[in-house]
C-alpha cells in the first residue's frame, strides 16, 4: 500500500515538472528505438531479454521461449526542458498494441501496431519589437507539429536447433503528420498549415543463439538487421498562409485572404531507415543477467520538399547501452521475488544533416515489473532520465515514464496428455 | 504479501487518468533559422495628378438653394415613391389605397395635394419665392442621381404649378417649404395606362441669390424626407364619405450644383472636394518587385499627408484601384467621369492628425498576379463629408511629405 502511494506521488511530481523534444521539429524526429516498459526499463533498444528471462518483447527470435501467449500495451509520457530556458511541457501517448502468440514452445508469431515515430513539439519564441517606420510591431512565433508514422508489424519465431532461433518481421509503414507555423504581429496571428501523408515498409531479421552455457553461467548473442524496403513517401498538403482576423484558428471567410491555396506535393523517398544491432547478454543463472548492445543506424533519404518545423533531419545514429536485471518469478514465495527490477545505461550519438551537427544523448533509465495471476500477467514500469547535448545547438534534458501491461493466457501450447 | 488485482486496476486507472491529462505548454527558443517573417518596402509615387468633373450630390443628407461661397444651387428633382408610407384599407383588404393608380377609382376623389420639404432650420427669414414644376412631358426617368448635373440636367419641365409657403410651427424643430398642388396636375400620376411615369418635380427658387436655403434629402430618413401628401374622400356607401389622406415619400432627390472657379491650391496640391467635383490620381510602380511566394500583405497603404493644418479635420477619403491605365497629364475637366474603378477593392478612410492611411491590400494581393507594374489609384472624398471643404494633400514634388506607396508582408 505504501509502494503504490509512493508511485502515485512520484507520478504527480514527474509529470507536472518538464516538458517534450525539440529534435521531433527536425525532419522526421526521433526514431523509437523500443516499443515496452520493459525494454524502457533497462535502456534496452529490445534485443535482450527483459520482459522475462530469455524474452524481449521487442525480438522476435526469443518469443519461442513464452509460456504463455500475450496481449501488451503500453503508455508513455514524455517531459523535456530545453537548458537556458526557463520553460518546459509535457506529452504523452499510447505507445501501441502487441498480440504474440507462441506456439507448442518452439514458434511465436505476433501481430502489433506502434507508433515508431512522433512530432510532437510546441514551441515559442520570445516577443520581440520594432519598428516598420511610424509602426511599432510586436510580434513573436508559435510553432506546433503532432502525428508521426505508426507501423502495423507482422513478425514470427522459428528455431534453427535447440539453440539458435531467428526471427522476422515486416513493418507496414503509415501515418500522418502535421505541422501548424504562426506568427502574431501586434495581436494578429499568420498561420500557416502543412499535413504529409505517409506510406512505406521495411522488414527485420532477428537472431538469437546461446554461445556458451555452464552450470553458473549462459552468454547469449543476439542481432537485428533492419532494412527498407519501400522509402517512406507520401504527399505533402501546404495551405497558403493566411492572416487569421478573427482568430478562429482556422481559415474563414473573415479571414484574409478568404480563399486560399493548397499546393500538393508529391514526397518521394523522405525516410529509409536501416540498422544493425548486436547485442551480449549474460545469465548468472540466478535470474540476475546483465547485457551489452550495440546499433547503428542510418536514414538513407533525404527530400528537401518535405517540411518540418526545422530545415534539418537525424541522418544516423549509433547507440551503446549496458544495464543489468533481475526477474521475478511468479512461483517465488516472497511479494519482492515476484517483481523484475532493471537498471541500464546508454548512450546515443545523433548526426543530423545540416552542419555536421551532433547530438549526444546520455541516459540513465530503470524499470520494475510486478507479475500477477497465474498466467503470467505483468505490470512494467519504466522511468528514463538523460539529456541531449549539441555544441552551439539546443540542449535537453528530458525525463521519460512508461507503464506496460501484459495480459496472458494459455493458447496453442501443448497440453499434457491425459493420464 | 500479495498485491490484490483490484489495487494494480485501481492504479492502472490512477495513472492513465494522469498521463492523460497531461496540458501542453510550448518551449520558448530563440528565433534561429525559423520560417516566418516580416518585412516591408516602399513604393514611391511616379505621377499625381487633380482632375475635375462636374459635381453630383447624390447621398447628400441636404437639398440645397440658393448660393454659398459661389457654389450655385439652383434646382433640386425630387422623385416621389408611388407607394404610400401608410395604407388606407376601408374594407379590410379588399379595396386598398396605396399606389398612385389606386386614387382613379370612382369611389376616390382627390381633393388636394401637397408637397413638403424641410428645412434643416426651425426659422426661415426670406425674399425668396420658391416654386414648384413637375415634368407630364418627360419620359419614365427625368434624372439619375449619379449621373444629372448642372450640365445635363432635364429641362422638359411644366410652368410652374406652385408657390411655395412657409411654416414656422413652434411645435415642430423643423420649418416647412409647403407647395399646394391642384389635382388637375395629378392626373398623369394616376393614369393607368402610364405605368411608369416619373413621378417627379422640380424645386427651385427666385430672388434666392442672396440666400442660403436647406433641406432635409431622403438620405436623412423618413421622418423629415420630401413627402407629396393626398387628401381625399373616400365614398364607403351612400351614406359615409371619409376625409382622409395618404403620405407618399421621395424616392430619389437631387440638388443640382454649379461649381465655383478654382482656387490656385485646387490644382497646386492634390485636391479632393465634393461641391467642386475635384478628385485625384496616383500611380505607383512596383518594377521588377514581386510579393514572395505564399507571403500574405498586413498593409498597402498609401500615405498621404494633407497640406491643411486643422488636425481636427477627420474627412473620410474613399479610395479606388484603377482597371485602366488612362492618366492625364495634367489637370484636366471631364463633363463624365472616364475612369473604370475597381470598385470591391476600394478603402475608406478618416484623415487623422492630417494624415491619411488608404489600405489597399484587399486589391494589392491582385497586383502580383498579373504582369502589371504601374497601378492608379483614385481617391475622392465620402458623400458623409461637409460637401464645401476641399482637402489639398502634398504632391510627389514635396521633399517631405510626398505620397507613398507602402506594403508590410508576412513571408511563409
Amino acid at each position: 500500500m505504501l509502494s503504490l502511494r509512493i508511485i502515485k506521488l512520484l507520478l504527480i511530481l514527474i509529470t507536472v515538472s518538464y516538458s517534450q523534444s525539440i529534435y521531433n521539429s527536425h525532419g522526421m524526429g526521433i526514431m523509437k528505438s523500443s516499443f515496452h516498459s520493459s525494454s524502457d526499463g533497462l535502456g534496452s533498444i529490445g534485443l535482450v531479454p527483459s520482459f522475462t528471462s530469455k524474452v524481449s518483447l521487442d525480438n522476435p527470435s526469443t518469443w519461442r521461449h513464452l509460456n504463455f501467449s500475450y496481449i501488451n500495451s503500453s503508455y508513455i509520457s514524455q517531459a523535456f526542458e530545453l537548458k537556458n530556458s526557463q520553460s518546459n511541457s509535457i506529452s504523452s501517448q499510447f505507445n501501441g498494441i502487441q498480440f504474440l502468440i507462441p506456439i507448442r514452445g518452439k514458434y511465436a508469431i505476433g501481430l502489433s501496431v506502434k507508433p515508431i515515430n512522433s512530432h510532437n513539439t510546441f514551441f515559442k519564441t520570445d516577443t520581440v519589437s520594432y519598428q516598420y517606420f511610424d509602426d511599432n510591431i510586436e510580434s513573436f512565433k508559435e510553432f506546433k507539429s503532432g502525428g508521426g508514422i505508426m507501423a502495423s508489424n507482422f513478425a514470427i519465431s522459428l528455431p534453427i536447433n535447440t539453440k539458435m532461433n531467428i526471427g522476422f518481421a515486416y513493418d507496414n509503414f503509415f501515418g500522418s503528420s502535421r505541422n501548424e507555423k504562426s506568427i502574431s504581429l501586434n495581436g494578429i496571428y499568420y498561420r500557416s498549415l502543412n499535413i504529409n501523408t505517409f506510406k512505406g515498409s521495411k522488414y527485420n531479421l532477428y537472431f538469437a543463439g546461446e554461445l556458451f552455457k555452464s552450470n553458473n553461467l549462459i552468454i547469449s548473442v543476439y542481432s537485428g538487421i533492419g532494412k527498407t524496403l519501400k522509402p517512406i513517401s507520401g504527399n505533402s498538403f501546404n495551405f497558403q498562409l493566411y492572416e487569421d482576423s478573427d482568430r478562429n484558428f482556422i481559415l474563414s471567410s473573415n479571414d484574409f485572404p478568404s480563399d486560399t491555396n493548397v499546393d500538393t506535393v508529391a514526397l518521394d523517398k523522405i525516410y529509409a531507415p536501416n540498422d544493425f544491432s548486436l547485442a551480449l547478454n549474460m545469465d548468472f543463472n540466478n535470474s540476475l543477467n546483465s547485457y551489452f548492445e550495440f546499433q547503428l543506424w542510418n536514414d538513407n533519404a533525404q527530400n528537401l520538399n518535405f517540411i518540418s518545423l526545422y530545415n534539418d533531419q537525424i541522418i544516423s545514429k549509433n547507440h551503446i547501452g549496458i544495464g543489468v536485471i533481475k526477474f521475478g518469478t511468479l512461483e517465488a514465495k516472497d511479494w519482492q521475488d515476484k517483481i523484475t527490477m532493471r537498471f541500464g545505461m546508454y548512450r546515443k550519438n545523433y548526426k543530423l544533416s545540416m552542419g555536421n551537427k551532433e547530438v549526444i544523448e546520455n541516459g540513465l533509465s530503470l524499470g520494475f515489473g510486478i507479475k500477477f495471476s497465474t498466467t503470467g500477467n505483468q505490470l512494467d514500469f519504466s522511468y528514463k532520465n538523460g539529456s541531449r547535448s549539441s555544441i552551439n545547438y539546443f540542449n535537453e534534458s528530458f525525463n521519460e515514464m512508461s507503464l506496460g501491461i501484459s495480459i496472458g493466457d494459455v493458447w496453442f501450447l501443448r497440453r499434457r496428455a491425459k493420464q | 504479501m500479495p498485491i490484490s488485482t483490484f489495487r494494480v486496476i485501481n492504479l492502472i486507472l490512477f495513472l492513465l487518468l494522469i498521463l492523460s491529462s497531461c496540458e501542453q505548454k510550448p518551449l520558448r527558443v530563440e528565433d534561429e533559422n525559423l520560417s516566418l517573417s516580416s518585412d516591408t518596402i516602399t513604393f514611391n509615387i511616379v505621377d499625381d495628378i487633380t482632375y475635375q468633373i462636374p459635381p453630383n450630390m447624390s447621398g447628400s443628407k441636404h437639398l440645397y438653394i440658393g448660393k454659398r461661397d459661389n457654389y450655385e444651387f439652383d434646382i433640386n428633382y425630387i422623385r416621389i415613391n408611388k407607394f404610400s408610407v401608410n395604407r388606407y384599407d376601408p374594407f379590410n383588404g379588399d379595396t386598398i389605397v396605396s399606389e398612385f393608380h389606386d386614387y382613379s377609382t370612382s369611389s376616390l376623389a382627390v381633393d388636394s395635394l401637397k408637397l413638403s420639404l424641410n428645412f434643416i432650420n426651425d426659422s426661415i427669414d426670406t425674399d425668396a419665392q420658391f416654386y414648384l414644376r413637375y415634368f407630364p412631358d418627360a419620359p419614365d426617368s427625368v434624372f439619375s442621381r449619379s449621373r444629372t448635373n448642372y450640365l445635363n440636367n432635364n429641362t422638359n419641365y411644366s410652368d410652374i404649378i406652385s408657390y411655395g409657403t412657409i411654416l414656422e410651427d413652434t411645435s415642430s424643430s423643423y420649418a416647412t417649404l409647403s407647395f399646394s398642388i391642384d389635382p388637375s396636375h395629378f392626373s398623369e400620376f394616376i393614369d393607368t395606362s402610364l405605368v411608369d411615369f416619373n413621378n417627379s418635380f422640380l424645386i427651385g427658387a427666385n430672388n434666392a441669390e442672396q440666400g442660403f436655403y436647406e433641406f432635409f434629402s431622403m438620405n436623412s430618413g423618413e421622418n423629415t424626407s420630401p413627402s407629396l401628401s393626398i387628401f381625399f374622400k373616400y365614398i364607403l356607401n351612400d351614406s359615409t364619405v371619409i376625409d382622409t389622406f395618404n403620405v407618399h415619400n421621395a424616392t430619389e432627390d437631387l440638388a443640382i450644383l454649379k461649381p465655383p472657379s478654382l482656387a490656385e491650391n485646387d490644382t497646386s496640391y492634390l485636391s479632393v472636394s465634393l461641391a467642386k467635383g475635384l478628385k485625384s490620381l496616383f500611380a505607383i510602380d512596383t518594377k521588377e518587385w514581386q510579393l514572395p511566394k505564399g507571403s500574405v500583405i498586413r498593409k498597402a497603404e498609401l500615405l498621404l499627408s494633407s497640406v491643411d493644418n486643422d488636425s481636427s479635420n477627420s474627412s473620410i477619403i474613399n479610395s479606388y484601384p484603377l482597371k485602366g491605365d488612362l492618366f492625364p497629364n495634367k489637370f484636366s475637366f471631364f463633363e463624365n467621369d472616364p475612369f473604370d474603378l475597381d470598385i470591391p477593392n476600394g478603402y475608406s478612410s478618416a484623415l487623422n492628425n492630417n494624415k491619411l492611411k488608404l489600405n489597399h491590400r484587399l486589391g494589392s494581393t491582385n497586383f502580383f498576379k498579373t504582369n502589371k507594374s504601374l497601378h492608379i489609384f483614385n481617391i475622392q472624398p465620402n458623400i458623409t463629408n461637409d460637401p464645401f471643404t476641399t482637402i489639398n494633400f502634398y504632391n510627389s514634388n514635396h521633399i517631405e511629405f510626398f505620397p507613398k506607396f507602402r506594403i508590410i508582408y508576412v513571408i511563409p
